[in-house]
């Protein structure tokens, strides 16, 4: 399995992508956060399609409560992770809203919690 | 003069198997806008995962994201630990893992053809798919010990044998469930309400299929030629040649006959697993811990399921991220959703065959 991982900046992540993504060529796969040190870092997971185990990881860090830029109009499924993201992670991205994932009523920000 | 009206289906809807909502915004009988509301069953599997159970239990955990596709989140899951651990794994368990998740989608493909056999009004081949799946479920069952929440891939290997009255069993099920699947193709290819109901009913593009990320059968419905067992060595399907199944008109008749084909596939694969079942131990001695960042998939009945871990040698691990296939086919499910006739929208959904417990988690 080759694992490439290439860290950007937020700030940047929107352009790199954009010049990198070729819908025929890459399979986006998800989008995934990690909560460390009161900071966020957001992975855009891609696998190249018709390759055995190759993935392309953009990653970015922010601040905890930083606005993150939104891939939805690139990617459509961004959307979704984005949402998920938003509910379990507090990661505020672009347009994103709380309730997708988790009522409103309900818990927090859940994987923020340590053990 | 048309008239615009907003209408919900679900949460709780006769034509759903899950719970999810979706409201639709009408003109006159066409849909012209969708919203999905897919958050209804979460239970915090992936927090537990990191807080409350080891990472050697973490595998019987995730086999409870969801009932259809329990040995597929195992299998996803293990794999990702043993990448961490540099565990080896018997070639014996390679395979009998394989046969599993083979098991487990022939009978999953079976129930979403029988759901959408009833959402067409066709009661009687609803019943008739349902029946014959039973020959899958008791094969997975002599093989797991259980229909459902089998506990079966373990790190290491897989925790039971197959005895030779095991695999005469399964060769005798599979053998009368190629019969029986066949009769149900037929059906399906030709039956005149069937098509009426599905040829030219929920169409996804390949253009389409790309943009929105589709997977599983519904991007290979679309004639893109996706799918894990091809794009990842994590079972050993190309010691056993598997082949894709793809189709290109893209609608609700073309995902239907992309599953039955894929059955025929399974049940090819495991035939064959079985005839070449290499001798010798089920499971390796588990040694260490996970360290470092794992990226995992495997072909789930309805698409890739993605695994990420993050570990730190400690017996529990720092982050789960599970991707299921249904929670990244949504926006497509809404493609295909727009444009349609109202009365269509339970058999287009249904033949997304979305699976809500592993959207959620």
């Amino acid at each position: 399995m080759i694992v490439t991982k290439e860290p950007t900046s937020m700030e940047n992540v929107r352009s790199v992508i954009e010049a990198f993504y070729d819908m025929k060529q890459w399979h986006f796969v998800c989008i995934n956060g990690l909560f460390e040190n009161d900071e966020l870092e957001i992975q855009w997971a891609f696998t190249k399609i018709g390759a055995k185990d190759e993935w392309k990881v953009f990653c970015a860090k922010a601040p905890g409560d930083a606005i993150l830029p939104s891939l939805a109009d690139l990617l459509p499924t961004a959307r979704m992770y984005e949402g998920e993201l938003r509910d379990l992670l507090d990661a505020r991205f672009e347009n994103s809203r709380k309730g997708m994932f988790i009522e409103l009523d309900g818990p927090d920000a859940p994987l923020r919690r340590k053990r | 003069m048309k008239k615009t009206i907003n209408i919900p289906l679900g949460s709780q809807h006769i034509a759903l198997l899950e719970p999810v909502r979706f409201s639709f915004t009408c003109e006159n009988e066409t849909i012209v806008g969708v919203e999905a509301d897919v958050g209804y069953v979460h239970r915090g599997v992936e927090l537990a995962c990191t807080t409350t159970f080891k990472f050697k239990q973490v595998g019987y955990v995730v086999a409870r994201v969801c009932g259809l596709c329990a040995i597929i989140h195992s299998t996803c899951y293990t794999l990702a630990a043993e990448e961490l651990m540099g565990q080896e794994v018997p070639r014996r368990a390679s395979y009998l893992r394989l046969i599993a998740n083979e098991l487990d989608r022939i009978h999953s493909h079976m129930l979403c053809l029988a759901h959408t056999a009833e959402n067409a009004g066709f009661e009687a081949l609803f019943m008739r798919t349902m029946k014959d799946r039973e020959l899958v479920m008791e094969a997975q069952e002599a093989m797991t010990g259980n229909r459902v929440q089998f506990d079966y891939v373990s790190i290491g290997g897989v925790n039971r044998d197959i005895t030779t009255d095991i695999e005469a069993l399964i060769r005798q099920r599979l053998g009368l469930l190629k019969e029986k699947v066949g009769e149900i193709k037929e059906l399906f290819e030709n039956n005149w309400s069937l098509s009426l109901k599905y040829k030219g009913v929920g169409i996804i593009t390949a253009e389409n299929a790309y943009r929105n990320s589709a997977l599983g059968p519904l991007a290979r419905a679309s004639g893109i030629d996706f799918d894990v067992r091809n794009e990842s060595a994590y079972l050993p399907y190309g010691e056993l040649g598997f082949a894709s199944v793809t189709m290109s008109e893209g609608d609700i008749h073309a995902r239907n006959m992309v599953r039955l084909l894929e059955v025929f596939e399974s049940i090819r694969l495991i035939e064959s697993a079985l005839d070449g079942l290499p001798e010798g131990e089920i499971a390796a001695k588990v040694r260490g811990t996970p360290e470092g960042e794992s990226y995992m998939r495997v072909e789930a009945p309805r698409g890739e399921c993605f695994y990420y871990l993050k570990a730190s040698k400690g017996q529990y691990l720092d982050r789960v991220r599970i991707k299921t296939p249904t929670f990244g086919s949504v926006p497509a499910m809404i493609e295909a959703l727009k444009g349609a006739n109202y009365a269509d929208a339970p058999a287009i959904i249904a033949s997304f065959d979305p699976c809500l417990s592993c959207t959620a988690r």
